[in-house]
């Protein structure tokens, strides 16, 4: 009875907790974009801002999302499991956060929040913000699960990974033939979905490599780097697989600004099959780069 | 054609890449020929046997051998080596045998494949020659030594003054000697019945089926097989508990040890293990019991 007390104790603890998170993102929500201060102290209309409800539910749900595997030991007793705890999720929130300031200012560096959520109802907008957060939650939870308590291992795991998924937002221009800045200027939703399936493919990926075994940091930095260059190697295979499986008709390189440009329905479709294609690309190769257990087929002395 | 080029540059960087960090290129030393042999053992006295060769990969081949070290003062160790090829199968005749020697007089090893412990015969810091029924002589290890023919794996073997004194000529031609009726070396008798080896030329396709058989037939009963390895782990158990208070290691549960490429137990010693075990026993310690 004592321990399962214990654990309802826990429990509410951890809900109180992430309440008090997500009200504290209200005030650092006003740190991140000074021009709407004033805004997020009004009174809210989800109904008249249907962007900002994306924008705003997509940051809770990203807090959510690190949060979704801790786990507490309360084998040393109550104070020190929500100490400990306490410790690890602040840590978890702050990286969040620094993660959405560092990737929107890689990313969005064109845009501004105010003007294109609050004035200009940017779906697109809106939507690409929410892939963010989603992503980087995830990514998050990863480190913080890989790095199992070390605050030193964490912030490692952390700048890497923040590393690798810049890196990889820089070369959504090079993989799709949809015009970032120019679709998004014209509020087309193909390009925010084209956007959302690329960035949650190479947040699988990434996530898939910082799960490893630690045994010592270099080893460690060794397997994510062969586990990401295996990924580029499969990746090809299974996006060229599923266009030559499914007969996909790809545009030309020609064809793509005559698209972004006249046919903004046809952009959509576009931005659809890429993020679709993208995405599926990426999970299958997360299949084959992570999750496979050979034994002991090579002898190691 | 650019990404074609981009594509396999990216293969040949992971390659690369994974054969630089590989804990089984980094942990296993290896050995080229006969001189790196050499550097790879610089204590003497020492005689090392070759007691396994095999290779991994499908398209491109590791090669390994396994050498059992006998020093004299201190334990024997089972050591793995990565090989050059040419090497690997300059040996592959020589399974049993000491592939290098040295005495504690001797400043350079000598490398000439001779039968195990050849090293130990002749010297009576080891033991003496001694006058059998047969009216021949045969060499006798001393009392301190008396673990030494069955460690060099020489069965009922008798080193007779004969097979030394031919082995010196051998030795003296630089050439392979294999024993008076060739009872060491692949080929041989006592290497046959110590380490039950086959070439890996001869471990076909079908021997690797007719191995896996068993696999196939326990997984189709079940049931059967794991009341079969539950009795197979009591039994061993109960054996190792009336042995001795301690949990030995051989009282590890069967189905908890994992057979490993390379660590193939000799073909009696399978025999001697009950049919029943889902995984053969391996070694489980790099020092071999005296």
């Amino acid at each position: 009875m004592n321990e399962l007390f214990d654990k309802l104790i826990i429990r509410i603890f951890f809900t109180l907790f992430i309440c008090l998170l997500i009200l504290a993102y209200k005030y650092i929500h006003a740190l991140f974009y000074p021009s709407s201060r004033q805004q997020m102290f009004r009174r809210f209309s989800p109904r008249k801002n249907s962007t900002d409800t994306i924008h705003l539910f997509s940051r809770i749900i990203g807090v959510g999302l690190i949060f979704s595997q801790f786990s507490f030991d309360i084998s040393q007793g109550l104070s020190e499991a929500f100490l400990t705890f306490a410790l690890e999720a602040c840590l978890g929130f702050v990286l969040y956060l620094s993660s959405l300031y560092i990737i929107e200012s890689i990313v969005l560096y064109n845009f501004e929040y105010s003007d294109e959520i609050l004035k200009r109802k940017n779906y697109a907008y809106a939507l690409i913000c929410f892939a963010q957060s989603v992503a980087i939650g995830y990514l998050v939870r990863a480190v913080l699960m890989a790095g199992h308590g070390s605050l030193v291992m964490i912030l490692f795991l952390w700048l890497i990974a923040l590393v690798l998924l810049g890196f990889a937002s820089k070369t959504f221009p090079i993989i799709s033939k949809l015009s970032f800045n120019r679709l998004l200027v014209q509020k087309n939703i193909g390009i925010a979905l084209s956007y959302t399936g690329f960035l949650w493919g190479w947040t699988l990926i990434i996530s898939s490599s910082l799960a490893h075994p630690y045994n010592s940091i270099y080893w460690y930095a060794i397997q994510i780097v062969l586990t990401i260059l295996l990924s580029l190697i499969i990746f090809p295979l299974f996006k060229i697989g599923l266009v030559f499986a499914f007969n996909l008709q790809e545009e030309s390189a020609k064809e793509k600004l005559n698209i972004a440009e006249d046919r903004p329905q046809e952009a959509i479709g576009h931005g659809i099959y890429e993020g679709g294609l993208f995405l599926t690309s990426c999970l299958l190769t997360m299949v084959i780069t992570g999750h496979i257990e050979f034994g002991t087929f090579y002898p190691v002395f | 054609m650019n990404k074609i080029s981009l594509y396999f540059l990216l293969i040949l960087i992971y390659l690369g890449l994974s054969k630089s960090f590989a804990p089984s290129e980094q942990a296993t030393s290896y050995i080229a020929n006969e001189h790196t042999l050499q550097h790879s053992f610089p204590n003497s006295p020492v005689s090392v046997i070759l007691t396994d060769a095999f290779k991994t990969g499908f398209i491109i081949h590791t090669y390994f051998q396994r050498y059992k070290v006998i020093h004299v003062f201190k334990p024997p160790e089972d050591i793995y080596f990565r090989t050059s090829e040419t090497f690997w199968t300059k040996h592959l005749e020589h399974m049993g045998m000491s592939i290098l020697r040295r005495d504690e007089k001797l400043e350079e090893a000598t490398t000439t494949p001779l039968p195990p412990g050849f090293l130990f015969i002749g010297d009576p810091a080891y033991g003496s020659w001694e006058y059998k029924s047969s009216g021949e002589k045969a060499w006798q290890f001393h009392n301190a030594y008396k673990k030494f023919p069955k460690l060099l794996g020489w069965n009922d073997f008798l080193a007779t003054e004969d097979f030394y004194k031919s082995g010196l000529l051998y030795l003296k031609n630089d050439r392979a000697y294999f024993g008076l009726d060739q009872e060491f070396g692949s080929e041989g008798t006592i290497t046959q019945e110590v380490y039950g080896w086959t070439p890996p030329s001869e471990r076909s396709f079908r021997g690797t089926l007719k191995g896996f058989w068993p696999y196939i037939k326990q997984s189709l009963s079940f049931e059967t097989a794991s009341k079969k390895t539950d009795s197979s782990v009591k039994n061993i158990e109960n054996a190792s508990s009336r042995t001795s208070p301690k949990k030995s290691k051989e009282s590890i549960p069967l189905k908890y040890i994992k057979p490993q490429l390379g660590e193939r137990p000799p073909k009696n010693q399978n025999k001697n293990q009950n049919d029943q075990s889902l995984f053969p026993t391996l070694p489980l310690s790099e020092k071999v019991d005296e």
